[in-house]
């Protein structure tokens, strides 16, 4: 047989063609055995490359039952679901710039999982993984600030006679009721609940919303600057019931949460290296008093807070939280020492740094503040627990999956 | 021992306060001067032509002879400080463009830093002579916003006696992630040497209401992440953001008026803040650099100043509000 030239090439660009698209719309079954058999690079590569994330959780539908049951025994087969949760999983990480396509992915993982690993411990094998897939969940939901995913409108806040409507979600319920005695997801719980209160930058549904009421509704007349105005104007306009969670009575409700959560026992066996969690929540309830402008009732929090860890990001959090307490009861020379020893703690991280400045500036201490504001300026890639603080647990995230990885070998 | 006559003219003017910190270097001299940079204007004009003996200053309420009065002669140092931060998203590629034509507008006897506002406080590009190239392809953007944390950082830079500084802030105006408190960047700004001025670029509302009440026209809105006691609850209307807007904005002036500088705006980013920075550039540049040897007061401390134009007190002069020792 002849060939031309001409058709050779022609044959060689459509062989390029077909490869070059291949590898730039990878289907669920190729990123499922690339997982399975731990080629992680190549899959990271290759879920970056999706164009469509409500085309591939479409197609992980028709994949995923089909691989899963393919799989020799019940044990493998409860493996590979966790291996199917975990690519959608990482495969929504990947995608966190597209998180509200990518979100979808996370509960398809978690709802994959349901049918058998809820109600009550002990679960089928792998249940270590299966921890570790909800705990990098919850995690990776904290990284992309969607607490409302998470836990949707948190009690505290939830004023609304009909929670169910249409924007709430709530993710944290399925791992609870999964793991009930996991203090980790209570933890998250009270985190998500600081974060609503703190408010997102996320276009979430509920400012999409807003922009549509900004629209439709007419002006209206009152705007309150403070609780006490708010606290007034409820007693005067009982319509405005809402108003009565004005700052000051929500943040007392959060110390509550926080106060009240206690370490329950570990139903899981804890993996070497896990972050501490008593700290931490003696670190967020301390800072929900400086909130609340109550410094004194922080310090102490703060004080366990540091005695109770050596883990540099809580330490760092608990000197630095002192530092704004001193400083709140002018107490300069003993928020300067709290702030250097945040820095011992996490050195050049531009908070504390910055912070210190302007005490030491304001002190009249010109040349160390110019110095440290220099080098602030210039490390902002170091570690800053107080510029990670609202991502919650999600700094746990490489650990995490990296973990569940591990488990799942 | 070999001095300069450079060495002993920054030992004569620099105004530092000695100190065992290893951080500081220490500076005595019997004689020490203080310089503040002064602008004039009569009405929207701005006055030129005045000498020293034009201005009285007086230090804690104690009249000082003013010994130089420059004008135009010394370089100008300028930080321009950009919001990258996610509330100021949908502007960003026009902030970039106004950056290019700020950075033109800069003499090249003159230098320029660069600073962004986002989670952090970046330093995008050091204090270099200006004319050479912008790049800004590096600016994070997207993030949350450290406005207090940004404009102490611009403010607390190296006293450079042979020249002046201006710092140029352009930004939506509200904090939500600063370290710092905002009366802790009120007090460096009182002792800052640096000019600050602050353009308002205002974008349509970029505030994001965490909690829809059943009403449903209002919303919870933190007015500062960090700050929470000032949260309001705001009605959803574009005229009343206006106020929730305010509460930022009254801190914001009140800083840059003690450095000697203002807040300008709201005006819309584009030809709205190259135009200002243009006027307020212009203006810095004709203000008038003072020197005095403080007299007849006390050496440390805070030193509140006044300046005036006697012979036209009509005249709006700014300066900054103090300095300390």
């Amino acid at each position: 047989m002849r060939v031309t030239l001409p058709a050779l090439i022609l044959l060689a660009a459509a062989v390029l063609t077909s490869k070059v698209s291949g590898q730039s719309t990878p289907d669920a079954a190729q990123l499922l055995a690339q997982y399975d058999a731990g080629d992680y690079e190549a899959f990271t590569k290759e879920s970056s490359a999706l164009p469509d994330l409500g085309d591939f959780r479409r197609d992980l539908d028709r994949s995923a039952p089909r691989w899963i049951r393919a799989a020799g025994d019940a044990r493998a087969r409860d493996r590979r679901r966790v291996v199917a949760a975990s690519v959608a999983l990482e495969v929504a990480n990947t995608n966190r710039d597209r998180w509200h396509e990518a979100r979808h992915l996370v509960e398809w993982g978690c709802a994959l999982q349901r049918t058998v690993f809820s109600g009550a411990p002990p679960h089928p094998a792998p249940a270590a993984a299966y921890r570790l897939w909800q705990l990098a969940s919850i995690a990776l939901i904290e990284r992309a600030f969607d607490h409302v995913f998470l836990v949707g409108v948190p009690p505290t806040l939830n004023r609304d006679p009909d929670p169910g409507r249409g924007r709430t979600r709530n993710h944290l319920a399925h791992a609870i009721a999964a793991l009930p005695d996991e203090p980790r997801l209570f933890l998250a719980f009270a985190t998500a609940a600081e974060f609503a209160s703190w408010g997102s930058d996320s276009p979430d549904p509920v400012w999409i919303e807003g922009e549509r009421i900004e629209q439709a509704e007419p002006l209206a007349p009152d705007i309150t600057t403070d609780a006490r105005t708010a606290r007034a104007l409820t007693r005067r306009q009982t319509d405005r019931i809402y108003v009565a969670a004005a700052k000051s009575d929500t943040l007392w409700e959060l110390a509550d949460i926080f106060r009240g959560l206690k370490p329950v026992p570990f139903t899981y066996a804890r993996l070497a290296g896990e972050p501490p969690i008593q700290a931490e929540l003696h670190v967020r309830l301390g800072n929900t008093y400086l909130r609340l402008a109550r410094p004194h009732l922080a310090l102490p929090e703060l004080e366990k807070a540091a005695a109770e860890t050596a883990d540099p990001f809580v330490v760092y959090l608990a000197h630095y939280f002192r530092g704004r307490a001193f400083e709140m009861l002018d107490r300069k020379s003993d928020a300067e020492d709290a702030y250097r020893r945040a820095l011992d703690a996490m050195p050049r991280a531009q908070s504390a740094s910055i912070s210190l400045a302007a005490l030491l500036f304001a002190g009249g201490q010109r040349n160390e503040a110019v110095v440290r504001t220099a080098e602030s300026l210039r490390s902002v890639l170091a570690p800053d627990p107080w510029r990670m603080y609202q991502e919650g647990g999600g700094r746990n995230w490489s650990f995490l999956i990296e973990s569940l990885r591990k488990a799942l070998r | 021992l070999t001095v300069s006559k450079h060495s002993l003219v920054a030992l004569a003017l620099t105004c530092t306060t000695a100190s065992s910190s290893a951080w500081q270097t220490t500076f005595r001299s019997g004689v020490e001067v203080v310089t503040v940079t002064v602008s004039v204007r009569d009405g929207n004009k701005v006055v030129t032509g005045l000498d020293a003996a034009d201005f009285q200053v007086t230090d804690n309420g104690v009249v000082q002879t003013v010994s130089r009065a420059d004008v135009d002669t010394v370089p100008v140092d300028v930080t321009l400080v950009l919001d990258t931060s996610g509330s100021t998203a949908a502007i960003i590629e026009q902030f970039r463009r106004d950056t290019q034509q700020i950075a033109a507008l800069v003499r090249p006897v003159d230098r320029l830093r660069l600073l962004a506002i986002d989670t952090f406080a970046h330093e995008l590009m050091p204090m270099q002579p200006a004319g050479g190239p912008v790049i800004l392809g590096g600016a994070p953007s997207g993030g949350l916003t450290a406005l207090y944390d940004t404009l102490a950082a611009s403010l607390m830079s190296p006293l450079n006696i042979d020249r002046r500084h201006l710092v140029v802030a352009m930004t939506d105006g509200i904090d939500t992630y600063s370290a710092i408190r905002p009366e802790a960047l009120r007090l460096v700004a009182a002792r800052a040497d640096a000019v600050l001025h602050i353009v308002h670029a205002r974008s349509r509302f970029m505030g994001t209401p965490m909690y829809l009440p059943p009403d449903r026209r209002y919303a919870l809105i933190p007015h500062n992440q960090r700050h929470f006691e000032r949260v309001i609850w705001a009605p959803l209307d574009p005229s009343m953001r206006a106020a929730y807007l305010d509460l930022d904005e009254n801190w914001l002036r009140l800083v840059a008026e003690s450095t000697g500088g203002q807040l300008h705006g709201p005006t819309l980013v584009g030809t709205g803040t190259v135009g200002a920075f243009t006027r307020v550039f212009n203006e810095f540049r004709q203000s008038y650099v003072l020197r005095f040897t403080p007299e007849g007061v006390d050496r440390s401390g805070w030193h509140e100043l006044k300046v005036t134009v006697p012979k036209s007190p009509r005249m709006t002069v700014r300066a900054r509000s103090g300095y300390s020792r």
